[in-house]
């Protein structure tokens, strides 16, 4: 089993329609689990239903080596007859069957193979369908073969899940095409989710008055009567993206002083915002070849500007990226943002991509937010003290993992062998995008900087064009920083954990000279924690950044400043994990004592709630600017029972502070 | 210590006018006392917090905390400090003055009195021009002389989007010796 193919979805974040704005209802950009990835579930269903556990066979039960496709698409735009040749090779003992996804419209007309016969069994999943392809007899282990389907057939295009998503759609001006629709999705009947890497030849039979844009790279386009005839060619290991083709009349403009050569395309008629994406490219590929040590690995990149399509937000495959101007309705900055999101993932699950992306989305969805919160801090924000900025991005993540979910029952970021994604569009979201990115910054505090960057350099060596997992990311850290990683692995990506550190505070003397303020920090279960402590002044300024590590069950941290600290806090940005509670009860200042300036920040807060109060919240329905540290009952509400908490500590104090 | 909830209504006790040095005792129910009630008066016409009026009838105390020119007053933050072998702390009650019901914490720590009233950001807060903020009650246990001062670097204004509000002063009081 080889790499890869999977869907990545812009997160839906802050994307509001004017429509929604207003409180009408209005288009909610798809956001959640990979098509494929919920389509390997279905297939894998039935194959548990029928054979039972052990689950998934490693090696699976072939590869797929080379996929051939002449297709050809009417005037219309949904019908369709098509040609597909599969060279596959065959496994071990595990089987010689495979799944071929389609819109439920389509339908094979042959199936033939040299020297076996090809049998194909069709089921409607809609608003697809799978047909399993088996050989009679069948296949020897080491054995290739070549397989010649034809299908043809009306395109439903219709949407499916709950979020209405779309694997083909559009209108006059632009339609979309995808696999598991017009394309077939090749699914391995051992290892539905396993991913692919296969040669593809794609000749493309379009009517001739628009314009087609594949996920791969151009080969040759003619003329041929009413139709346009192009071919196209990807190689392995990048072949396995998601294959959208689109149709329409595009206008392009260059992205000025990038490698490699780079357009933003878009609808004719739909230039609005194509220039501001051009004139960030240059910034976008300059932040990225930093991070990733190198330029994009693709001979050229097409930006494609989506206006708004039902279904189709945006995404990243084979030297495409895809996104829709209906996130430039927060403000332009949030748009950018994104687009520096999905450009990234040209390395975060295109050329570096994970073996394990049905299990988890750490080094994709969780990379793709590192990216977009560090490119508009480096940007916009590089002159502010960085914590605090990115706390600032980070804070979302936090509110999302509390309040919008509940955090004991989403999976952990690795899921076990065999286990499924979250069930809700919010669980899905949270976490594939929140909870991976607040990990990887975990890690990023951890190690600092300097250490986290050059490591991802290394990942994007190493596991470009190659077959990384979670345990390979573990290990390409912990070799390249020199620091042990195992247990914040185990802890908080191949399991489930949200340790309460209790912190306590005494401040030095007012007069003191040294000043040494005593921090206690203690935790109910034995682990060995990384921990930034900051001091702060009066003012809040940040006297002193002291990493620690818990390893015991309580410790005291002596910590001198040149000037009087009169508080500590956690980096709030290790918060998303780390549930940090006062040792004196209603200090949520940390001040040392409970009082007067505890009580006014949480009265002051009264009636804030972390998530709207409506029926079936989604992710826009959050309050970004949320003080957890104001919410000690951790219901998502600072109200009388946050007072009541304070007021049952106030007055007390740790110990010297008066 | 939180105050019960229907204590805001209470009356507030008698206010006396707000003068430089107002002394605001009734002179004949504490005429066999060796010590008498007296409040600093705010000096100048900037911020301030100050005890505007004040009873003492043995042992009980009840005095006025008011606040002038400020506006937007989302809460206080005050930090008294006493001699606990003088006084003792009973309760602060919310002044009526307030956009709407405040919500108070109180306590007594050793030689100190912590308070906390306050009213949520988005209710815009209060206008103070020489209203009352709340009442302090106490008990006299040595009719000696005895100071009732604010710890001024513990004490604090915020306005409704929690900024502390600059450059206010705070008065505070005591009981004198009797003339």
């Amino acid at each position: 089993m080889i790499l890869l193919g999977m869907v990545l979805w812009v997160p839906g974040a802050g994307a509001r329609t004017g429509q929604e704005r207003s409180g009408r209802p209005g288009w909610v950009p798809a956001a959640g689990m990979p098509l494929r990835t919920e389509l390997a579930r279905v297939v894998e269903q039935v194959r548990r239903e029928k054979h039972g556990p052990p689950s998934i066979m490693e090696d699976g039960a072939v590869d797929l080596l080379h996929m051939g496709l002449d297709v050809w698409l009417g005037e219309d735009g949904r019908t369709v007859d098509a040609t597909v040749v599969l060279t596959v090779h065959t496994n071990a003992e595990t089987g010689d069957a495979f799944y071929l996804w389609l819109d439920r419209g389509m339908v094979f007309q042959t199936a033939d193979a040299s020297g076996v016969g090809v049998l194909v069994d069709s089921q409607e999943y809609p608003p697809f369908q799978y047909s399993m392809i088996r050989f009679s007899p069948r296949l020897a282990a080491g054995e290739t073969v070549e397989i010649v389907l034809t299908y043809s057939g009306m395109l439903a295009c219709e949407p499916y899940g709950a979020r209405e998503s779309q694997y083909c759609g559009g209108d006059d001006q632009l339609s979309y095409y995808m696999a598991s629709g017009l394309f077939p999705m090749f699914m391995d009947a051992a290892d539905p989710y396993g991913a692919l890497s296969y040669e593809l030849d794609l000749t493309l039979r379009t009517p001739a008055a628009l314009d087609a844009l594949v996920a791969a790279d151009f080969n040759s386009e003619s003329i041929d009567g009413t139709q346009r005839v192009s071919v196209w060619h990807a190689e392995p290991y990048t072949s396995g993206m998601n294959l959208i083709l689109l149709t329409g009349l595009f206008e392009s403009i260059p992205a000025q002083n990038v490698q490699p050569p780079t357009s933003v395309r878009y609808p004719v008629g739909n230039q609005d915002y194509a220039a501001y994406m051009a004139e960030w490219c240059p910034d976008i590929y300059s932040f990225l070849e930093d991070v990733a040590g190198g330029p994009f690995l693709f001979e050229e990149v097409t930006i494609f500007k989506l206006p708004i399509v039902a279904g189709f937000p945006g995404t990243a495959t084979y030297g495409l990226v895809y996104l829709s101007d209906a996130y430039t309705t927060s403000s332009m900055q949030w748009f950018e943002e994104i687009l520096a999101h999905e450009i990234s993932h040209l390395w975060w699950g295109i050329l570096a991509a994970p073996i394990d992306v049905s299990r988890t989305a750490l080094m994709t969805e969780g990379m793709a937010i590192t990216s977009q919160y560090e490119y508009i801090r480096r940007k916009y924000y590089d002159t502010l003290d960085a914590d605090w900025v990115l706390w600032t991005k980070f804070r979302r993540n936090q509110i999302y993992l509390w309040y919008l979910t509940d955090p004991q029952m989403l999976p952990p970021i690795l899921l076990p062998e065999g286990g499924s994604w979250p069930d809700t569009v919010n669980e899905q979201v949270v976490w594939a995008y929140y909870k991976t990115s607040s990990f990887l910054d975990l890690i990023r505090v951890t190690l600092g900087d300097d250490a986290f960057f050059s490591a991802i350099t290394v990942y994007v060596d190493a596991c470009t064009h190659s077959e990384c997992t979670l345990d390979d990311v573990e290990m390409i850290f912990e070799q390249s920083s020199g620091v042990e990683l195992t247990h914040l692995f185990d802890a908080f990506a191949r399991t489930t954990t949200y340790p309460t550190l209790e912190l306590g505070f005494v401040p030095c003397a007012p007069d003191a000279s040294p000043c040494i303020s005593q921090v206690t920090l203690s935790q109910e279960t034995e682990m060995s924690l990384p921990v930034e402590l900051f001091l702060e002044d009066e003012a809040g300024v940040i006297l002193h950044r002291a990493r620690v590590t818990l390893s015991s069950l309580s410790a005291e941290f002596p910590i001198t400043t040149a000037d009087r600290a009169v508080r500590v806090r956690i980096n709030p940005r290790l918060q998303a994990f780390y549930r940090v509670v006062p040792v004196v009860v209603g200090d949520v200042n940390f001040d040392g004592e409970t009082d007067g300036f505890d009580w006014l920040e949480v009265v002051l807060a009264q009636g804030r709630r972390a998530v709207l109060d409506k029926v079936n919240p989604g992710l826009y329905d959050i309050d970004e600017q949320f003080d957890t540290r104001l919410d000690p009952v951790i219901d998502g509400v600072i109200d009388d029972a946050d007072l009541d908490l304070i007021s049952a500590g106030f007055g007390a104090v740790s110990g010297g502070a008066k | 210590m939180r105050h019960p909830d229907n204590s805001w209504l209470l009356p507030v006790l008698s206010v006396c006018s707000i003068l430089w040095w107002s002394a605001c005792d009734d002179p004949k129910k504490n005429e066999a006392s060796p010590v008498q009630w007296q409040a600093q008066a705010p000096v100048g016409e900037g911020a301030a917090v100050y005890f505007s009026a004040g009873q003492y009838d043995h042992p009980r105390l009840v005095a006025t905390i008011s606040a002038r020119g400020m506006e937007h007053v989302a809460g206080f933050v005050l930090r008294l400090r006493i001699d606990p072998l003088k006084w003792r702390f009973v309760e602060f009650r919310p002044a009526s003055a307030w956009v709407l019901r405040p919500r108070m914490a109180a306590a007594a720590r050793d030689d100190l009195i912590l308070l906390g009233i306050g009213v949520p950001a988005d209710t815009g807060g209060t206008a103070f021009s020489d209203n009352p903020v709340g009442t302090l009650v106490m008990d006299v246990l040595d009719a000696s002389p005895a100071d009732l001062s604010f710890v001024t670097e513990k004490s604090a204004v915020l306005d409704h989007l929690g900024q502390r509000l600059p450059d206010v002063s705070f008065f505070g009081a005591g009981l004198v010796g009797s003339p």
